[in-house]
């Protein structure tokens, strides 16, 4: 992974799009993984219908940890400090998911070097998926 | 001017922008040959009475004006000119208020509410006209909203059409880099606090543009 | 027609401990192969090390998975059915890494309604901080969910 220092962005500056899809298989290994045993209204049909959801959806917290993989193209998600999303619809398996990012401040703070940046997860086009922010700590090339 | 009319700081429940943010992207906007003089907070369910942006404003040279946009049983409904009484005699907080009686009371403590979105699916006032509602005060919808989904403008474009409404810009930003998307333009450069938006808005002149019409 | 909306008040101010729940390095590489996160530091020791870590990390939204541990009471809303997850945030006060032990404690923090494209709702907001073995508070989650008409 390459090194991105704070100073490698401006106010402004576009991150992504990172287009990624959430299949069948990888909400199953997540629902495992997070001990909310499948079937469940996440993977199957039957349930999602049973419980009002429809379709079978991602979980609310794997499609965050999917949005902060969008940092891996600055240094890496393990950067972030503070993320913070809104889910505006479900987000569907097996369907592209476009993840961006824009810098909104950029401010040296108690020594550490941090953006601010807006999240966005849509369809590609007008469906807004999940909107949010996140706050990352980048390391400075004055301390090189 | 060209002023964004519909947007939330982190002062409503669902957005992530703070003030200052805005006023930054503002600089962004501008650097990037895009107008915008001003924006209004019309934060949800509420107003924010005691917030003094003054400051801010005269910091980053724009415009900072407050409103609300108010959840009813007819759709959400953006209100300007919001004053202490307005705010006594309606309960900002009740998300199944009467829109008739929103816009009564606005008019009579000098301000003015009108129908956000109006095209926005499962809320928009056309749903509610399309379910034999009737709406005789409203002349002036949210023409423009940069929320939108596919076909909601559309529909409300549709809507002002029909209907001869006039149609306001405004961005719906929850986000800082959505603050402009969409905005109002006033043929006037004396727009300096909220009762001269609400002036401004009753004298009808002005259309909803979107960022790429500012450069 | 004003919504009137009825739940147990008395929650406010009351703590749900649960854990300690042990960070393992399994769990950490299940987290990143079933999101499909590429990141080393997740998955490979000896990379994670040379940038300066002690162990493997654990990615920052990982914590949220044990939110669900805590034993959240019945707040007994008088409206609803149908519950969905409505929004997150993790506030990492400090690096999870393998080996960690951590424990959450919940509250509510608040219950407002609202409406939107689906109609009217009701969110209902929790906050869980996550403590590690030595006392140190590593992450602060807000969760809400919103129930619909």
């Amino acid at each position: 992974m390459t090194i991105k220092y704070y100073e490698d962005y401006d106010l402004g500056d576009e991150l992504g799009p990172l287009v990624i899809q959430a299949s069948d298989d990888q909400v199953v290994e997540f629902c495992e993984t997070w001990g909310n045993k499948p079937p469940n209204r996440f993977t199957s049909k039957e349930i999602a219908t049973e419980t009002g959801v429809g379709e079978p959806i991602v979980p609310g917290i794997m499609s965050m940890a999917l949005v902060a993989e969008l940092f891996n193209e600055c240094g890496g998600s393990q950067n972030v400090m503070d993320i913070d999303v809104v889910f505006r619809a479900s987000v569907p398996h097996n369907s592209p998911l476009y993840i961006s990012g824009t810098i909104t401040d950029t401010r040296e703070e108690e020594g550490k070097y941090l953006l601010e940046c807006d999240l966005l997860m849509t369809d590609g086009e007008s469906k807004r998926y999940v909107i949010g922010t996140a706050l990352i700590s980048l390391p400075s090339n004055s301390n090189i | 001017m060209f002023i964004d009319l519909h947007s939330h700081s982190v002062s409503s429940d669902d957005s992530r922008a703070t003030v200052e943010q805005f006023v930054k992207w503002v600089g962004v906007l501008r650097k990037k040959g895009f107008t915008i003089d001003g924006f209004v907070l019309t934060e949800h369910r509420k107003f924010d009475m005691d917030k003094d942006y003054s400051s801010l404003a005269e910091q980053y040279s724009v415009n900072i004006f407050k409103g609300s946009e108010l959840d009813t049983a007819h759709g959400h409904f953006l209100v300007y000119g919001v004053t202490e009484g307005l705010t006594k005699s309606i309960d900002f907080g009740n998300v199944k208020m009467d829109s008739h009686e929103l816009m009564e009371a606005a008019e009579f403590h000098g301000g003015i509410a009108f129908p956000a979105h109006p095209g926005r699916f499962g809320i928009g006032l056309v749903e509610y006209m399309a379910a034999g509602e009737d709406f005789p005060e409203v002349s002036i919808v949210e023409r423009l909203n940069g929320g939108g989904r596919a076909g909601e403008n559309e529909r409300a474009i549709e809507l002002c059409e029909q209907k001869l409404y006039l149609g306001t810009g405004g961005s719906d930003a929850h986000l800082a880099s959505h603050l402009g998307a969409c905005l109002t333009d006033f043929p006037t450069d004396d727009i300096t606090c909220e009762a001269d938006i609400v002036q401004a808005l009753k004298a009808g002149n002005f259309r909803a543009v979107r960022i790429e019409e500012t450069a | 027609m004003e919504l009137k909306l009825e739940y147990d008040k008395s929650l406010y101010g009351k703590e749900h401990v649960a854990g300690p729940f042990t960070v393992t390095e399994e769990m950490i590489r299940a987290f990143a192969k079933a999101t499909g996160d590429l990141n080393p530091v997740y998955t490979d020791e000896a990379q994670s090390k040379a940038l300066g870590y002690e162990k493997l990390v654990a990615p920052p939204t990982m914590c949220t998975m044990f939110v669900r541990q805590v034993k959240l009471p019945d707040i007994k809303l008088n409206f609803g059915k149908n519950r969905f997850h409505a929004g997150q945030r993790v506030s990492v006060r400090k690096i999870i890494e393998a080996g960690d032990e951590l424990t959450a404690s919940s509250h509510l923090k608040e219950v407002y309604p609202k409406t939107g494209r689906s109609g009217t709702m009701v969110f209902i907001v929790w906050e869980t901080t996550f403590t590690n073995q030595n006392g140190d508070v590593v992450a602060d989650v807000q969760e809400s969910f919103a129930t619909r008409e």
